[in-house]
């Protein structure tokens, strides 16, 4: 990109001086502006665990940790060569509990915020695949969490830098989580950038796998065309079954979607149409053998 | 140059050896028998199907989840041979198709088609990222891969920059008839059959893996009626009813996912709908492009796939290997696993429940170039790639049972200190199993390594190494002829470090050598009985370059990700 060197430097400065002032200042936007979209399907450097469990949840939850740290063994290698060789990890610390929430593309993090007090037992985590838009996030949690020392509020909400659409698997194991979050996705209108949607027939198998039977993904959009994307293909995917409108705005979540997300927030100041469906996680069918059996 | 026999594949007495484009076949004394050579002028060789059949050209999107080499864009010139349009040649090129240019629909399409790519190509370049356009897209198209039915009475192949699948009835004394060729949407980078041998399972570069009969009879050549069909259904927002592909979860309504192509061209969002910046930039973009899909429409029509294929499932990443599995424990059941550039291999349940991902084997640092399932031990499943080290994995948990050093191995055989220090990486390009009585043994290959790795997969699920040979060059494929207990290494004959005295006394550089295992030192040794460069030579050089040569021969380090692309 090219811009100015000085207004790179003088973000960097700002975002700098934010974390190391103790972090008690709410980070401003404009600091952490990045182009629109990242392609999902290049090599960005992007750091991910090659296992679920090796992931260091801790520093993103620092306050759920268990007290001691899990002496973490590499895998043993079972090779005769290699015994005696086996080094261990630095040391894990785990959680107490799991994230059970996934915010898919959190943007500027809206969401997470306004989830945090209503669901004070969850943890949840926001997946945004832009490096300067996840630092705004990080920074604002940062922020939020030392204005609200006392009442421990934001402790159960983190962001993390992650394309989903290649690495979920990398961070959730199978049926980790009971809701999906995807709010305002990139509509990709070119019918040659459909496969650079958030949403498709083969990814909706990775939500399945990730999510336990009875969860939720929950989308919102402004476009009428992605939200009959979307619905087509939550609906035509076997592991998925569309929430009944009652059951719907039952949901207080629902709610808080609507008008959390800064996506959200946007579409309201133009008085513009939301579009809201959600997809429930059926259970997996019978194999065939044990059918015919 | 001349060309190895990079891939190869025993059908009980008989070998198939792919060279360049062709399939050759010899006895197990390396006689030869036949040779299938890839039609240079399809029209000719296929008579009226050829139409339908020519390799359509390519145009692929620019978002390929799998950085490779310059999109090889093509340009169909009258007599239907395919020429690649390189860079340098590409103004004249361009004279040349408003000139020379029959007024035939096909003709004025494939141009279209044809400045759109020029433009997408022109988009990558100030985009970066590519390379410099490579003169090897001038050759015919490589075999990638063969398969064999379990009943040995049908070989599949794919060849590469075309797409095609290639499939060939087998006489069983290595004669092959060519029963159809299907040119896949995306380049597909490895096949496997299911258990019944009726499907064929294509893993492509954009993550993707179809299914598609074994046997199809092409339908009668419409090939020109069907373009003018699509011609007229741009203007149409519902999806065409005969559009072939489908996804294995029903369609909704306007997926698209088979053919990447949706058919519905009015803009997707009108002013009253888009609010954001954002949105509005991409509504106008999206009006900008309709013209522009409208071609890309044409192009599929054009290239698609006038067959059944059904997308199964899809990873967003380039493929490398797909396998089916049974497990023991339930023979009922089968299993696809599919392993990919980011270092997933992915357990699916098989057709018809593919959507079902029961797990994932994790743990690779690296891409995954390779996954094996040793016969006799199918609740196994033995990784590499781009990793020092293989991995054993009880595939049906997803646990990991151990590693094997490769590159630990690699350096301690080769010969000097100064080698082995240079040798920094490894990328596994093969591992096959070989079952020898009660011992399953693994042979392990890497690329522009000039040795075979040998390992033995106890019965405690330890991959125990037990020899390393040297070759006399880089080894590209391996193979097993049961019938004479021999193993097949193929070589490339231009890395061969053979002495002029060697070569004599050998009989020329080995093109595939035969290794047979010695029971009173308990090691392979090579043995007489292979085929020498010399034999092979026939008419067959190639006018590519050695670089061209080693682009199109050395592909696996190439999966290595460097140039992360940051923001
Ligand atoms: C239009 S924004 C919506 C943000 C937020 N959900 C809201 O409603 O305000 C979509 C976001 O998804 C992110 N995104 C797109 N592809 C992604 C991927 N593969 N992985 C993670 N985030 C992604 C984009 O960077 C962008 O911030």
């Amino acid at each position: 990109m090219s811009e100015p060197k000085n207004k790179r430097q003088k973000r960097e400065d700002y975002r700098a001086a934010l974390r190391a002032n103790g972090v008690t200042e709410l980070p401003r936007k404009k600091f952490y502006r990045q182009r629109a979209h990242a392609n999902p399907f290049s090599d960005h450097s992007l750091i991910y665990p090659p296992t679920p469990e090796q992931m260091d949840w801790a520093s993103l939850y620092p306050h759920y940790a268990v007290e001691e740290p899990i002496e973490q063994k590499t895998e043993t290698t079972e090779s005769e060569e290699s015994t005696g060789q086996e080094l261990s990890a630095p040391a894990i610390r785990k959680l107490t509990k799991q994230v059970e929430v996934a915010d898919i593309g959190c943007g500027f993090g809206g969401l997470l915020i306004a989830l945090a007090p209503v669901l004070p037992e969850t943890l949840v985590l926001g997946l945004e695949i832009r490096v300067s838009v996840t630092q705004f996030v990080e920074d604002r949690i940062k922020a939020l969490r030392v204005q609200n020392e006392e009442q421990k509020l934001y402790r159960n909400i983190a962001v993390l830098r992650a394309n989903t659409m290649k690495f979920m698997p990398n961070f959730f194991n199978k049926g980790q989580l009971n809701k999906i979050f995807i709010c305002f996705p990139d509509p990709h209108f070119k019918a040659r950038k459909h496969k650079q949607r958030i949403v498709s027939t083969t990814l909706n198998s990775e939500y399945a796998y990730v999510l336990r039977p009875g969860g939720i993904v929950y989308t919102i959009t402004d476009v009428p065309d992605l939200h009959e994307w979307m619905v087509g293909h939550f609906n035509a995917h076997p592991a998925f079954e569309r929430v009944s409108v009652e059951e719907q705005e039952a949901d207080p979540l629902v709610e808080i979607m609507r008008n959390e997300t800064e996506e959200g927030k946007k579409v309201t100041r133009h008085n513009g149409q939301k579009h809201v469906a959600l997809f429930r996680r059926l259970e997996d069918p019978q194999w065939p053998e044990d059918v015919s059996a | 140059m001349a060309l190895p026999y990079h891939v190869l594949k025993v059908c009980d007495g008989i070998v198939f050896a792919a060279r360049g484009s062709n399939i050759h076949s010899f006895d197990s004394n390396f006689n030869p028998i036949s040779v299938w050579k890839y039609p240079v002028k399809q029209q000719e060789t296929n008579g009226e199907k050829a139409e339908s059949e020519t390799p359509a050209p390519v145009v692929e999107a620019e978002e390929s989840p799998a950085p490779e080499g310059p999109p090889v864009k093509k340009r169909k010139v009258e007599d239907g041979e395919v020429v690649a349009v390189t860079e340098e040649n590409k103004e004249e090129s361009k004279e040349d198709t408003t000139e020379g240019q029959t007024e035939t629909k096909t003709e004025s399409q494939t141009q279209e088609v044809n400045r759109r790519s020029r433009r997408q190509k022109q988009k990558q370049k100030t985009e970066g990222g590519w390379a410099k356009n490579n003169k090897a897209v001038l050759e015919k198209p490589f075999v990638q891969g063969m398969y064999l039915t379990t009943d040995g009475r049908h070989l599949v192949a794919i060849t590469g920059s075309d797409k095609t699948i290639w499939v060939f009835e087998h006489d069983g004394a290595g004669n092959l008839k060519q029963l159809s060729q299907r040119a896949m949407p995306k380049r597909p980078c490895a096949l496997a059959l299911t258990p019944d041998d009726k499907t064929i399972l294509s893993a492509d570069k954009f993550g993707d893996v179809f299914s598609l009969p074994l046997l199809f009879t092409p339908a009668e050549p419409t090939a020109a009626a069907d373009v003018t069909t699509t011609a007229s259904e741009v203007a149409t927002p519902e999806p065409t009813p005969s559009a072939p592909a489908t996804p294995a979860i029903p369609t909704p309504p306007t997926t698209d996912v088979a053919k990447a192509q949706s058919l519905s061209v009015k803009p997707q969002a009108n002013e009253l709908t888009v609010h954001t910046l954002r949105n509005l930039k991409a509504l106008e973009n999206q009006k900008r492009c309709l013209e522009r899909q409208k071609a890309a429409k044409l192009a599929a029509a054009l290239q698609a796939s006038q067959f059944e294929h059904t997308l199964q499932l899809g990873h967003v990443s380039m493929l490398t290997s797909v396998a089916v599995a049974v497990h023991p424990s339930h023979p009922g059941r089968t299993y696809i696993i599919t392993a990919d550039r980011d270092e997933h291999i992915r357990v699916s349940r098989g057709i018809p429940q593919a959507h079902v991902i029961e797990g994932f084997l994790l743990g690779h640092d690296e891409f995954v170039s390779r996954v094996c399932i040793p016969e006799a031990r199918r609740d196994v499943l033995i990784s590499g790639g781009g990793d020092d080290d293989l991995f054993m994995w009880d595939w049906v948990s997803g646990k990991l049972l151990g590693k094997a050093p490769v590159l630990a191995e690699v350096k301690k055989a080769l010969p000097s200190a100064e080698d082995a220090e240079k040798v920094t990486k490894v990328a596994v390009t093969r591992i096959f199993d070989v079952q020898q009585g009660a011992k399953t043994q693994i042979f392990v290959i890497c690329e522009r390594i000039p040795l075979l790795l040998i390992f033995t997969l106890t019965s405690t699920n330890t991959l125990q190494h037990t020899q390393t040979l040297s070759l006399l060059g880089n080894p590209l494929d391996v193979e097993y002829l049961k019938a004479e207990s021999k193993l097949l290494v193929s070589i490339d004959p231009n890395t061969s470090s053979e002495t002029q005295e060697e070569e004599a006394s050998n009989g020329g550089v080995s093109s595939i050598l035969a290794l047979s295992f010695d029971d009173s030192e308990s090691s392979w040794k090579v043995t007489i009985g292979g085929l020498k460069a010399t034999e092979a030579a026939e008419e067959e050089s190639s006018s590519l370059s050695p670089q061209d040569l080693q682009k199109l021969l050395y592909t696996t380090e190439s999966l290595r990700k460097t140039n992360k692309d940051d923001e």
